[in-house]
């Protein structure tokens, strides 16, 4: 249990700092700025109690708030998609569901399960987020087309990641999947 | 009684949810108010730190950018130097303390946290309350102005930059004097915009682009130029 609480709490420091550290800096084409950090809320056990989700979510969107003067905005939409993250999960689970202890990888569930899930909630994360930090329809289409943009790159970035850093399921499964 | 506990039980995980996003709204909404100081800020010692070791890294790759606008900036004060001038005449212009009273002072402070690719931008600099900033103070760079300063803690500042949705800056054609309220589109953080700026008024491409003295938050008469983009 306490191991599985640490590999946890180390993927929590391990995404703020990519997103502090790199990934908030990037000023490619003056609008891109991929948000990857919600990886963490995406990545937690299937099994996590909804009220401890939430509280998780408000946790890290605070945090990167802190460092990006950004004043609630990444709270609000990470624990918009924290809210969302049974109800997806529901939506796309595999024929005889979830076993306990399922690790939502690419290696464990399979490439095409993980990015459909991954595409979802990143949109719906990106989609609020835009939406709150612009707050006016004035610049609807705009808005729109930089979340789509950034989502894209988000997604990309996290299933390169997830082949770089994670830690894949058994080799057989790997090859499966 | 018993039936909304039940009530309450049954849809908690929606009610917590929708606590929390009342929180964040809440936390928002402190933050858009540009005269109250907002909670959740870059300002913080850990942020601060952090940021300004990141920016202590990249300072370096910037080094000749920054270079250039330097010495642009001293070719200008050059320029302005009393024996770049000719004297022609044997007046001399005498300044009195009692005329000419200190408006402004100055301070350099280096940029510890910045970002240009958001629709609101903001700033953190290495100066805080101890070395006697306060909110609402105007910022300005080699280049032009910078923004506003809204949070104080001890040793950092966050500023609102021009780059931000709610940011008017009230500005003026150098040329001929037509005013018009300047504000940042969202796109590309090198154009702006200037609005209200009557049809009739020849504008060139080029032209140089002033604050002018209206807004009560800016400096007063803080000439910069900016680049024109309309």
């Amino acid at each position: 249990m306490i191991v599985k609480i640490l590999a946890q709490l180390w993927r929590f420091i391990f995404l703020i700092g990519i997103q502090v550290v790199l990934l908030n800096h990037i000023q490619w084409s003056g609008y891109v700025n991929p948000y990857v950090y919600i990886l963490f809320i995406l990545m937690l056990p299937v099994e996590t109690p909804k009220w401890l989700l939430l509280i998780l979510a408000l946790c890290t969107g605070l945090v990167i708030d802190m460092f990006g003067t950004s004043g609630g905005i990444h709270a609000a939409c990470t624990v918009f998609m924290a809210f969302a993250r049974p109800g997806v999960l529901k939506l796309i689970a595999p024929r005889d569901g979830y076993d306990t202890d399922t690790r939502l990888t690419p290696g464990v569930m399979g490439f095409n399960w993980f990015i459909t899930y991954i595409s979802i909630m990143v949109l719906l994360h990106h989609l609020a987020y835009f939406y709150i930090e612009v707050f006016r329809f004035s610049e609807f289409f705009m808005t729109f087309f930089k979340a789509i943009i950034n989502s894209m790159i988000t997604v990309a970035l996290i299933v390169v990641g997830q082949y770089l850093f994670g830690r894949q399921g058994k080799r057989n499964e790997r090859i499966i999947g | 009684m018993r039936n909304l506990f039940l009530f309450l039980w049954k849809y908690n995980f929606f009610i917590s949810f929708l606590l929390l996003e009342v929180l964040c709204g809440y936390l928002i909404v402190q933050n858009n108010n540009f005269q109250r100081a907002s909670f959740i800020n870059s300002t913080n010692q850990v942020a601060a730190k952090v940021n300004s070791a990141v920016s202590s890294v990249t300072e370096y790759i910037n080094l000749g950018i920054t270079n250039d606008a330097l010495s642009r900036e001293n070719a200008a004060f050059k320029s302005l130097m009393p024996d770049v001038f000719y004297i022609d005449s044997a007046i001399r212009r005498v300044q009195s303390d009692t005329i000419l009273k200190q408006q402004y002072t100055f301070m350099t402070a280096k940029v510890v946290n910045n970002t240009t690719n958001r629709r609101s931008n903001y700033l953190t600099l290495n100066r805080g309350s101890l070395q006697g900033v306060q909110p609402e103070m105007g910022v300005i760079c080699p280049d032009g102005i910078v923004g506003i300063v809204k949070d104080v803690s001890d040793h950092y500042c966050s500023v609102i930059s021009f780059l931000h949705k709610d940011s008017r800056i009230s500005a003026r054609l150098k040329k001929t004097n037509f005013i018009g309220s300047m504000v940042w589109d969202g796109f590309d953080a090198t154009h702006g915009r200037l609005n209200d700026i009557e049809k009739h008024v020849k504008v060139n491409k080029g032209d140089t682009i002033i604050t002018t003295s209206f807004s009560s938050i800016e400096q007063q008469a803080l000439e910069e130029p900016l680049k024109n983009d309309r």
